[in-house]
């Protein structure tokens, strides 16, 4: 139940942490669900991240290439284009504010809490 | 740690999953509905390969716990990315009415979003509705007997935003998005189910059909019972007769059918 419910709420802002991901530089599949699950988002599977980088780089945000590997089977790398970066900027700062509504009103909804 | 996203899998269960650390024949049904979707050769092996990367790096032993069903991965991975059949999210509908219910149907499923996208090779309306943003749109059909009248008519009626979809014989078909009147009024909020049938007959075309089923039928048994009673000396000139008969018959009735399509059009 308590899985449902954080699915539901990652819905609405995983594009969103998927494009904070690859501020620092390029990053791939794997690597973009280790750190998401690393900063305490739970275990996001590959049937949920790959239409986001598809959404991502169908929409402009991204843009992805694939490389041959050495040993395995390659992998596609992605980072950010300018369009991604000023749509993370807006966004973050949209989705933080829609944050600080919610917490203020939960605040003041505990015993004791401030409106 | 819980798991906060899941996959969109509808059930552990499947043919092609659970197939092992390698999800070969996972990624070998993932492949060809990609195929499937337009997606060319070289997206699809570049896809599959980082695909099966990424599940031999997660450990996981099931593709199909990993990515869910590969009928909905499938088409989540190629939502948004143009082909050359219609997008995700698009429908295509061929179908076809006779001269006399043609506009009706036309105008009833443009309501429910089909737009026209032209006639094909067997003269049948091929319509595209967009399921995620459907618009209602309207139609009306012209006479011209040939391209400088086709050209003469669209010119006309481009004036009202009318922009032709199709013709057939001396039949212009014409479109509008009824947002052109009735502006986001004519926005879909929710879709009627694509219709299963293919063929429209109205009731004056089944009536004509009828008719012409009897005259064919009573020429044919008279036919054969004169050259029956009457000897092999008549079979020359009732084909001689048909042969000219044939053309006559044919032009009168095509004038015909053409007259009956321009008084449809006035009344």
């Amino acid at each position: 139940m308590a899985a449902d419910r954080r699915s539901s709420w990652l819905k609405g802002v995983l594009d969103l942490l998927v494009l904070a991901c690859l501020t620092e530089g390029e990053s791939y599949g794997y690597e973009i669900s280790k750190a998401l699950a690393a900063a305490g988002l739970g275990e996001i599977k590959g049937g949920t991240l790959y239409p986001v980088l598809n959404r991502l780089e169908e929409a402009g945000l991204a843009v992805g290439e694939f490389r041959a590997a050495e040993r395995g089977p390659g992998r596609r790398y992605y980072q950010l284009t300018d369009q991604g970066r000023r749509a993370l900027v807006e966004q973050s700062a949209s989705w933080l504010e829609f944050h600080t509504a919610v917490r203020t009103t939960l605040n003041s909804a505990q015993p004791g809490g401030t409106s | 740690m819980t798991s906060s996203s899941s996959s969109n899998n509808n059930s552990s269960s499947n043919s092609v999953g659970g197939s092992g650390g390698s999800g070969g024949d996972y990624f070998a049904e993932l492949a060809r509905l990609l195929r499937a979707a337009g997606l060319p050769e070289q997206q699809v092996a570049t896809t599959v390969a980082d695909l099966t990367g990424y599940l031999a790096e997660a450990e996981s032993a099931d593709a199909y716990e990993e990515f869910g069903a590969p009928e909905t991965f499938a088409a989540s991975l190629v939502e948004g990315r143009t082909g050359e059949g219609p997008g995700e999210g698009a429908e295509t509908w061929k179908w076809t009415a006779d001269i006399y219910a043609d506009r009706t149907y036309l105008n009833h499923y443009g309501d429910q979003g089909w737009e026209m996208e032209g006639l094909d090779r067997l003269g049948r309306f091929v319509c595209r509705r967009d399921t995620q943003a459907a618009m209602r749109w309207e139609y009306r059909r012209e006479i011209a007997n040939n391209a400088k009248e086709r050209a003469s008519v669209a010119a006309d009626l481009a004036l009202d935003a009318w922009e032709p979809c199709g013709h057939w014989l001396y039949f212009l078909y014409f479109k509008r998005p009824k947002a052109a009147s009735a502006g986001p009024a004519a926005a879909l909020d929710e879709l009627v189910a694509a219709p299963d049938r293919q063929l429209f007959l109205s009731s004056t075309y089944r009536g004509k059909l009828k008719q012409f089923v009897a005259a064919a039928v009573v020429t044919g048994v008279l036919s054969v019972l004169t050259i029956h009673y009457c000897g092999d000396h008549m079979l020359v000139p009732f084909l001689i007769g048909s042969v000219v008969a044939a053309p006559i018959g044919g032009t009168i009735a095509w004038r015909r059918l053409k007259h009956e399509a321009v008084n449809a059009e006035e009344a």
